[in-house]
């Protein structure tokens, strides 16, 4: 396999390798465990000296923090509710002027998909010679690359037939040497996006189902858009929205993610976090906004995406919302919603403590008011489901004792902000989620059969409250696992076409891959690293 | 798309983006069209607030606004939620539902709104333009007709929901009604609303109107106790509507269940819990001092208790002397054209829904939940606005009578006959209102200035506290509304609070070690309240002289140097 050199290809400003040296491969600095420390001695002292008034400052704290949470999510889901989408040219494929677009396809232990993962990006339209798409492939994973080896991919720079339907897919194999994620995969292939001339990019995961016509209703947006805006996000749904009240679930959070919360974030000029997948970014932007070493994600961080977004906006670029939907498989398991939210929940606290290891400064390149924005996004999130099971603990076991101690804990100052939120806003979370279903369940599979799941939105809330002490715990012992989303639970052969592929395809005719021989000789390392 | 198809689209394009731009633009176009406003409506509501304003002056200048015994203590609640011995949540109290003083509160913090009622003719006023707007709309969303099931515009004409407002607004017992701080007005404008999201519903199927329709049933239960009874109505009322509109049974699962939780079982639930948090049972508002069961306890030998043919004399008489005996008769007319002209049409359900709230009523005036007087009966008027509840409903069915009668009029040789019916139906609606009030002869408002001119004892004694006294006065608030009421701030009662919990029950042991500076007891005899039972004789009193009676009231006052 080639090995590329970044420094031969790609030309990052040194501006900017400065300001973004700040990664996610250190989870605290030393001010930062220095700070946290003192803060827990503080507390312990407290404690140690006066245990109820320390409590009654925690819990006020607490109450102070979940206002100023409430107030940003409203306010951010009310002016989603109003925010005006960009307008946007109609692009045909025929357009001489259509840029090189980029597509990468992180897989990992996707063999069973292959095949139905290339027909969905096989009905993307844009012109075939404009096209790239990267399917990602780490070098160890012996089952997905042969899948790819079978059904006529070849490796980034090989010669292709011209008659090749498969023409504009290639396969990266991802070298070892660098921390198995999807972020390592994507930087490994950003040379090759930079070699074929790319101006856009997008990423899809496995399992991904965009519209047909998302590139060219990127490239639309694109050329209405002003140039600031550097990043599109598309809509991320489910199609599998009835299968149980776990998909359903899923289903009503990413529609009031991408339907509310992102528009808002967006309409207020706030830092994004990006949705890992479908997100079109202009190359150049990328480039602008590397990291030290040139590396455009971060691939120490689970939620590299959230920090890309931050970058972006850091760098004086805008990210907006692109009027098109991918579809994605819902999870269907409770372990699997575990899996996935110790992922995000960690990455999202990964982010937080990157952009406060340098308060000022951070604050100052984003902007004050961001910087507390996408701090109370990422630290306060998690910090939400950490907490919310203590006051649910507490609530509880008053309404059973009517206990004297913790009607201490909460005197009249703290007392009614307390009730208003444990009355009001849970009601209206609720509220959300039913509203948002009634608005969209017409359209969907479940209808409004789904209605019934909104109402077991606090027993997820709960779990993944689970999830994020886990990791949270996982990332203080340094175990930072990156834990991949299993896919094709239901996968339907009819959306394969059997047209695009060789028959009678011959192994042996095809030149062996670096990374297929590696695994071949029994050197893979393997683990569920992505 | 294949490479033949491209051939042929190419050479159209002289610049590729010309032609996107344009589709662009009629994208825009179509996107930001608005709805266009029904200036009716805001016209309805600016005559609404007019009238509304007007009549809270006329009833001002009559001294009429603080008449009935409730009125007081709904002020008397709102106020001392945040002002007061302890004032909090809690002060809300157990017995009457909580929103209209929730509303009221944030006037009645303000000494002047207090002491004049104005707290409560605000919040009743602003409900009462409100529910005006709404019979419109409602009347013109249950006769809306498009040209396309898809227009957003009804082509019907807006008359009869201008005639349907106007018997609702002109009516002089409801301007007597909107100018008190009783809690009627709060739970018409919540019911109307439900009523008008449930129809926009059933006629444009967008499924937000049912969470809406649910909100407001949530906040009319937590008005009134009827609307316990007709949340109950709303949710059966959406389940037809499913089915009628042809959603599936899961469909009909998901809306109904929606609606039955956040329009029926929510609310339910949360006045349970607060009652058991409270109070340490869930039926405190059933059972507590002052509770409905309470009052009745003393009264069930009424001769209409358990007497079909008197209770439904006296709520005739109730809603006769309160609506009018033409708008009863044209609305009675407009229900049976209403379901044979729908044949019971999902539009129509939520009205009709409404309208069981009259049987409801005679049922609770039947079986002693409730009482009423009429002077046939009874010898006295008492709680005849329970009559007026009928009223929002009248006023719906008049306007789809007056609509179909349009229609008739239309298709028919008597076409000319349109303007004399439209000039008919305006100058009676404004005779109802102008009449009444030419000859001062509005019922409720004699009722309750009756009621308050008996009052002596209880004015006098609240006049004796306010000018001669000061300190905390312990006194049982039940049935001493009018003591109370000028002297709130100090008052002792069964709700206050410190910092070790409940003081009342303490005070009544030992009124002097409790901060108690003066002891206010009622004396009539059959009715003596509790500060009374527990005190009066007793050695506790040692430390206190008597400074006033009257024939109802006793009042002690700290001796000096205790």
């Amino acid at each position: 396999m080639t090995q590329f050199d970044y420094s031969e290809h790609v030309e990052y400003p040194r501006h900017h390798r400065r300001a973004h040296s700040a990664s996610a491969a250190v989870f605290l600095s030393r001010a930062q465990k220095i700070s946290a420390l003192t803060l827990l001695g503080a507390v312990g002292a407290g404690i140690a000296l006066s245990p109820l008034a320390t409590a009654t400052v925690l819990v006020g704290a607490c109450i102070v923090f979940y206002i100023c949470l409430s107030v940003f999510r409203l306010t951010v889901v009310l002016f989603g509710r109003r925010h005006k989408p960009l307008r946007r040219m109609t692009v045909l494929p025929q357009d001489l002027a259509l840029p090189h677009y980029a597509v990468l396809l992180p897989v990992h232990k996707e063999a069973n998909m292959l095949r139905h993962l290339v027909s969905r990006v096989s009905k993307l339209e844009y012109p075939r010679e404009r096209l790239h798409v990267l399917l990602l492939i780490e070098h160890d994973d012996v089952e997905t690359l042969a899948a790819a080896r079978a059904i006529g991919l070849r490796e980034v720079g090989g010669n292709r037939a011209a008659d090749d339907l498969l023409s504009h897919l290639s396969v990266v194999v991802i070298p070892p040497g660098g921390p198995k994620t999807k972020p390592n995969a994507m930087n490994v292939a950003m040379p090759w996006v930079l070699a074929a001339g790319c101006e856009l990019l997008t990423i899809y995961d496995a399992e991904d189902r965009p519209d047909p016509d998302q590139l060219l209703r990127a490239v639309g947006t694109f050329r209405l858009a002003p140039s600031r805006v550097s990043c599109l996000q598309a809509e991320l749904a489910f199609w599998n929205d009835d299968t149980n009240w776990i998909s359903a679930l899923y289903w009503i959070s990413y529609k009031i993610h991408f339907l509310r919360f992102i528009p808002g974030l967006a309409s207020l000029g706030l830092p994004i976090p990006l949705g890992g997948t479908s997100n079109h970014f202009k190359v150049s932007a990328l480039q602008d906004v590397a990291l030290a070493g040139g590396q455009v994600w971060d691939a120490h961080n689970l939620t590299e995406d959230a920090d890309l977004g931050a970058r972006l906006m850091a760098g004086g670029y805008r990210i907006d919302i692109l009027n098109s939907v991918t579809f994605e498989e819902a999870p269907v398991s409770i372990r699997v919603v575990d899996k996935q939210q110790r992922r995000w929940k960690g990455g999202y606290l990964q982010t937080g403590l990157v952009y406060t290891r340098r308060p000022l400064a951070t604050a100052r390149r984003i902007g004050p008011v961001r910087w507390i924005c996408f701090n109370l996004l990422m630290l306060g999130t998690p910090l939400s489901f950490l907490i919310n099971p203590i006051f649910y603990a507490l609530t509880g076991l008053y309404f059973l004792t009517g206990s004297n101690l913790i009607e201490r804990l909460f005197p009249t100052v703290i007392y009614y902000p307390a009730l208003a939120l444990l009355v009001l806003g849970n009601f209206l979370l609720v509220y959300e989620l039913v509203l948002t279903c009634l608005e969209e369940a017409g359209s969907t599979r479940g209808r409004y059969g789904l209605l019934r799941y909104m109402l077991l939105a606090p027993v997820m809330w709960l779990w993944m409250s689970r999830s994020t002490y886990i990791a949270t715990f996982e990332l203080l012992i340094g175990k930072r696992a990156w834990h991949k989303t299993p896919h094709g639970h239901d996968l339907d052969e009819a959306e394969v076409d059997s047209s695009l592929f060789r028959t009678g395809f011959a192994l042996s005719d095809e030149p062996a891959w670096s990374g297929g021989s590696d695994a071949g000789t029994g050197t893979s390392t393997g683990g569920e690293a992505w | 798309m294949s490479d033949a198809d491209s051939t042929e689209v190419i050479p159209k394009l002289r610049w590729p983006g010309a032609q996107a731009q344009l589709t662009a633009a009629a994208e825009t176009l179509v996107i930001r069209l608005k709805p266009r406003r029904d200036w009716a409506a805001f016209a309805v509501g600016g005559a609404a607030a007019v009238l509304g304003i007007a009549a809270v002056v006329y009833f001002f200048h009559y001294n009429a606004i603080l008449g009935y015994r409730d009125a007081y203590s709904h002020l008397e609640i709102s106020r001392r939620v945040l002002d007061g011995l302890s004032p909090g949540i809690a002060q809300l109290g157990g017995i009457w539902l909580p929103l209209p003083h929730m509303l009221q509160a944030v006037f009645a913090w303000n000494w002047t709104l207090y002491r004049t009622g104005l707290a409560g003719s605000i919040v009743s006023c602003g409900c009462y333009t409100g529910s005006s707007v709404l019979v419109y709309k409602t009347i013109r969303a249950l006769t809306s007709r498009r040209r396309k099931p898809t227009s957003r515009w009804s082509t019907s004409p807006r008359w009869p929901a201008l005639i349907g407002a106007g018997v609702f607004m002109a009516n002089p017992n409801l301007l007597y009604q909107q100018s008190t701080p009783m809690d009627e007005l709060p739970l018409y404008l919540f019911l109307l609303w439900t009523v008008y999201c449930l129809v926009r519903w059933a006629e444009t199927d967008r499924t937000p109107y049912v969470l809406k329709a649910a909100l407001c049933s949530m906040a009319a239960m937590f008005c009134r106790y009827e609307a316990w009874f007709l949340g109950l109505v709303f949710t059966i009322c959406v389940l037809i509507i499913c089915r009628k509109t042809g959603h599936s049974w899961r469909d009909t699962r998901g809306l109904t269940l929606v609606f039955g939780c956040f329009g029926f079982l929510l609310p339910l639930g949360a006045w349970l819990t607060y009652n058991t948090v409270i109070f340490g049972t869930p039926i405190y508002f059933l059972t507590g001092p002052d509770s409905s069961s309470d009052q009745m306890a003393s009264q069930q030998n009424e001769p209409e208790i358990h007497h079909w043919g008197l209770t439904l004399k006296a709520y005739a008489t109730a809603a006769t002397a309160d609506i009018g005996l033409a708008v009863i008769a044209a609305a009675v007319l407009g229900l049976i054209v209403l379901i044979v002209g729908e044949r019971l049409s999902a539009r129509s359900l939520p009205v009709l829904g409404l309208a069981l709230v009259v049987p409801f009523y005679t049922y609770t005036l039947e079986s002693g939940e409730e009482p009423i007087s009429t002077p046939l009966i009874n010898g006295t008027i008492y709680n005849f606005r329970f009559g007026l509840i009928g009223l929002p409903v009248a006023a719906l069915l008049i306007g789809y009578l007056v609509h179909r009668l349009l229609d008739w009029l239309s298709t028919s040789w008597i076409r000319a006959l349109r303007p004399v019916v439209l000039i008919a139906a305006l100058l009676a609606v404004a005779a109802t209102c102008a009449v009444p009030f030419a000859r001062h002869q509005i019922v409720l408002e004699d009722e309750a200035v009756t009621s308050n001119s008996t009052q002596v004892d209880p004015h006098a004694a609240a006049n004796f506290l306010q000018h001669y006294t000061s300190g905390a006065i312990l006194i049982d608030t039940v049935q001493n509304e009018m003591v109370v009421f000028p002297v709130l701030d100090r008052t002792m009662y069964s709700g206050t609070r410190d910092s070790q919990g409940n003081v009342w029950n303490k005070a009544l042991r030992n009124p002097a070690a409790n901060g108690v500076d003066v002891i206010v007891m009622r004396t009539t005899l059959g009715d003596r309240d509790v500060v009374y039972t527990a005190l009066y004789g007793t050695p506790a009193m040692a430390a206190y002289r008597e400074v006033y009676h009257n024939g109802s009231y006793l009042i002690y006052e700290l001796k000096p140097g205790q």
